[in-house]
């Protein structure tokens, strides 16, 4: 197991590294630059002293090089639209709210999804299920940015009922600021849990080993709990990381909808106007934590399912 | 007593905690209170001077004990007298998403097109405009030229100091100006002060690394409170144009850097407001209270937070002021009396949005086709159904109505919208294609664009015959593409047909006019007229003003018939005012005719951030203090 994970860590060396040169490579071969004259032309000695000074008279392969030899020693350079303000500091003072809306959503949206779907396998084909698999077919195929939409325009702007962000980390806002983002951005998470949990459910229920735990005279409540459930969460791990992922940096809609400086935000931001050093610690954060929540993933395989081991084992 | 009665059964319990959770949270969800007054963190006010407070009545005293109310002044926490209609100090603060750049430099001499929300607060300008866009006196008091008209000398006020106690002097001007002309600064800024615009002497030289910083025409004159500013060629505008020259305080720019002002720790100030909170996301301002008295706001803070949609977040009650942009905007608040109420247009910064043409290629080196084009541009219809009459007016030239030498009137004519007459031209012209292709600079979208650059493709399509392909392309990259120059300078540009707009950097036709002087001298656009060139050149130093004028309205006549530009709207963009916002800047003006505060805005330059207050009516209106 540690030699796996050891392997699989140095792996993440190698992708980062990728990940890095290539996004350098895009950047500075996009059109455009961020220090593009928005109305009149600069002379060409002022944009000379401009390039100069951000480095960006170099190759791109030469400041990817500049920024892997900073990276390792925690230099991630400073943000050239915050010139007061480290990149890593700018990430420690916004991933907060996005950590918390990431959280908020898939705290209430996963264990309601699961439940939801469970609901609607064992009550299959009744009204029930239908009215379940409705909604979850609505909260899934609807895009977020229409119930956005819908969210500012009824309970923003209309009712009055909750807030736009008012520039602060979301963690210091009252509820009205958090409630209706972490409720939007949940939504979608709960129609494709249900939906996934319903379907796996469903071949649960159907297997060999229900039938004899009902057989052997067991409770249908014990049945569920101790034998579907348990198999069910291998299907449900699968799922949790790039969900986890996604909400934690996947947010992006709903923190510019609401105005929440989080993440998702910046990073937006920093592809607009051409941010170098946000574009890249951004991308690769992002990466790192996809590749980590698939190693814990595969982690968790081996303690819910005993057949499952990694490294070579037998 | 039987069980049923006492016991609550497990159904009812999980009844009575769901409502207790629901009732909980909406609860919690519900609007704020109003915002209590910042007791503790506002210093106190000193006593009023001008009308001591009215001692309490003897002869009738109250029947309760409660405090007799005060009968005077009320004065803010930096000792401003407010208007009798004013909010107590407590509401005296101004909600804004500032100006929706991201960015962290607080002052336009520090860096332009990254600046952030409530920038330009922190100084006081050389000059200044009023709300009618006439040039009155900032720091500089007074200034005067010589015979040659070469070297202008600025006597600075005595009485301004910054917020560390010291005064405001010729040298913090001196240090500004050299740190904007020196290449380690790498200002984005440098065409404003450069040959042709500012004209001040050696600027481009110094930016070229060619002179070091101490040769620049700027300079300390006899004593602390004189500035020199010397220029290469006569520039009468001179003093228009420093309503942009704000001062960094040169001991703060030395030790801490251009940026020093986004810093509250660092933040030093001799205008109204002075830093008190700032990240990315919000800024938070109080008033300065080492501030010159004429200079002290009636506002106690001003607070800025960038919402990506300002227009949803005044619908919604959180800001005090937005602008409106769109379609959808638009029939928002036509449709909703309460905001139309709150509506009001504004000559913005007098901005046209014209499409160009690459006259160095084929088809648009012929004049004919082109003159052909610019016939089928129907600017009443657009007005009158896409943008409304309240947000811009027909274009038939550059300058907008109430621009200095504006002549739309007497120019109406020249690009009149004529499909017969066009279709005429541009069977004369000898021109055949099937296709073309218009692009839009992407922020133009924000104003109408897609509607308008595809009225104008149908029509021609229509009239022509010919297929106009409208594509949209980001800001960035369309002005890296439409800027692009070969290595020996030549235009190497692969926008042949756009639209784009421009307004104004200071009230001058010189700065308009000079943006359309072509690429040969260093503007953005290929048409190079000579003669067009030249009357600018002439017409920039003189100080005749009727015959200066007499010169530009004869350039800008030139530039409408050659038709490298079609000129389709002046913009009026509308604003939404709180009706709690009032002061003097708000009040219709000559220029800016109806309620609002003009151009730029809510700030040092214009003296309007020292204007302004917010009446006693705001509860009626104000739910929170964000």
């Amino acid at each position: 197991m540690a030699r796996y994970i050891l392997g699989r860590l140095a792996g993440l060396v190698f992708v980062l590294l990728s990940v890095s040169f290539l996004t350098f490579f895009l950047m500075y071969n996009t059109p455009g630059g961020p220090f593009d004259e928005i109305n009149q032309p600069l002379s060409p000695e002022a944009k000379a002293n401009m390039m100069r000074k951000y480095g960006l008279d170099q190759p791109f392969y030469v400041n990817w090089w500049n920024w892997i030899t900073k990276a390792v020693q925690g230099d991630f350079g400073i943000s050239y639209y915050y010139p007061n303000t480290r990149v890593i500091d700018l990430f420690s003072k916004y991933w907060g709210s996005s950590l918390m809306l990431g959280f908020l959503s898939v705290a209430w949206s996963f264990p309601l999804g699961v439940v939801l779907g469970v609901i609607a396998a064992l009550k299959r084909n009744t009204i029930v299920d239908q009215i379940i698999t409705t909604i979850a077919l609505v909260t899934v195929t609807v895009p977020i940015i229409s119930l956005i939409f819908f969210g500012i325009a009824i309970f923003v702007i209309g009712l009055k009922w909750f807030g736009f962000n008012n520039g602060q980390p979301l963690y210091q806002q009252p509820p009205n600021a958090w409630v209706l983002p972490a409720f939007i951005f949940g939504l979608g998470t709960v129609g494709a849990l249900a939906r996934y949990t319903r379907s796996g459910m469903l071949d649960v229920l159907g297997q060999d080993y229900i039938r004899t735990a009902r057989a052997k005279g067991l409770s249908r409540a014990v049945v569920i709990m101790k034998h579907a459930m348990r198999n069910m969460l291998i299907p449900l791990v699968t799922v949790f990381g790039p969900v986890l992922a996604n909400a934690i940096t996947g947010s992006t809609f709903v923190e510019i909808a609401f105005a929440i400086p989080g993440i998702g935000r910046f990073f937006l931001e920093s592809i607009y106007t051409r941010d170098y050093p946000v574009i890249i610690f951004t991308v690769i954060i992002a990466a790192t934590m996809l590749t980590i929540s698939n190693l814990l993933i595969d982690i968790a395989y081996t303690l819910i399912d005993p057949r499952v081991r990694l490294g070579g084992g037998h | 007593m039987n069980r049923q009665e006492t016991v609550l059964s497990r159904r009812q319990m999980l009844k009575l905690l769901s409502l207790g959770a629901g009732g909980a949270l909406l609860a919690a969800c519900a609007p704020a209170t109003p915002a209590a007054p910042p007791a503790t963190e506002a210093p106190t006010a000193p006593p009023p001077t001008e009308a001591p407070t009215a001692p309490p009545p003897t002869e009738a005293p109250t029947p309760t004990p409660e405090p007799t109310p005060t009968t005077g002044p009320r004065v803010n926490s930096v000792g401003k007298v407010l208007p009798d209609d004013a909010a107590p100090p407590e509401q005296q603060v101004y909600v804004t998403a500032g100006q929706g750049n991201p960015g962290q430099f607080m002052d336009i001499s520090a860096m332009v097109y990254n600046r952030g929300a409530l920038s330009d607060l922190y100084g006081v300008p050389l000059t200044r405009i009023n709300k009618d866009f006439e040039l009155v006196p900032g720091a500089a008091k007074e200034w005067k030229v010589s015979e040659d008209g070469l070297t202008w000398t600025f006597t600075l006020r005595d009485d301004i100091m910054w917020s560390d106690d010291t005064p405001l002097t010729a040298d913090d001007f001196v240090a500004t100006f050299r740190y904007m002309a020196d290449p380690k600064s790498a200002y984005d800024f440098t065409w404003y002060y450069s040959k042709g615009s500012g004209n001040i002497k050696n600027f481009d030289e110094v930016v070229a690394g060619k002179l070091p910083v101490e040769e620049l025409g700027v300079r300390k004159g006899a004593n602390d409170y004189e500035l020199i500013v010397e220029t290469g060629e006569v520039t009468p505008y001179l003093p228009r144009l420093f309503m942009f020259a704000m001062p960094l305080q040169a001991k703060a720019l030395a030790a801490h850097g251009p940026a020093y002002n986004s810093n509250p720790a660092t933040c030093v100030s001799c205008g109204p407001f002075i830093v008190k909170e700032f990240s990315p996301t919000r800024v938070e301002v109080v008033a300065n209270p080492k501030a010159a008295d004429d200079i002290k706001p009636f506002l106690e803070r001003m607070i800025a937070v960038p919402f990506p949609d300002s227009f949803q977040a005044y619908q919604a009650g959180q800001l005090d002021f937005t602008g409106v942009s769109n379609a959808a905007q638009v029939d928002a608040v036509l449709n909703d009396p309460q905001l139309s109420a709150q509506a009001t247009p504004d000559v913005g910064d007098f901005r046209t949005d014209y499409f160009f043409f690459d006259v160095t290629k084929p088809p648009f080196d012929n004049l004919k086709f082109r003159q052909a084009l610019s016939h089928l541009l129907d600017r009443e219809s657009i007005v009158k159904f896409i943008t409304k009459p309240l947000l811009a007016r027909p274009a038939y030239s550059f300058l907008a109505p109430g621009f200095p030498a504006a002549n739309g009137e007497a120019l109406k004519d020249i690009q009149r919208y004529d499909p017969e007459l066009a279709k005429k031209l541009y069977a004369e012209s000898g021109v055949k294609v099937d296709k073309l292709l218009l692009q839009m600079r992407g922020d133009l979208e924000g104003y109408f664009g897609k509607e308008i650059t595809q009225a104008y493709a149908d029509s021609i399509k229509q009239n022509l015959g010919i297929e106009v392909e409208v594509k949209s392309v980001p800001i960035k990259d369309y002005m890296a593409d439409l800027l692009k120059r070969t290595p020996d300078g030549k235009p190497d540009t692969t926008i042949d047909f756009g639209y784009i707009s421009y307004g104004m950097d200071y009230l001058d036709p010189s700065n308009m006019l000079t943006v359309m002087k072509g690429s040969d001298l260093g503007g953005r656009h290929t048409w190079n007229n000579k003669e067009y060139q030249d009357l600018l050149a002439k017409a920039g130093p003189m100080t005749d003003i009727e015959e200066r004028t007499k010169l530009y309205q004869q350039a800008e006549k030139l530039m409408v018939e050659e038709c490298a530009f079609i000129f389709c709207i002046h913009r009026t963009p509308v604003n939404l005012w709180k009706p709690y916002i009032k002061g003097a800047p708000m009040e219709p003006g000559k220029v800016n005719l109806n309620r609002g505060v003009a151009w730029p805005g809510v700030s040092a330059m214009n003296g309007a951030a020292s204007e302004i207050y917010i009446a006693n009516n705001v509860l009626e209106f104000r739910k929170s203090i964000p």
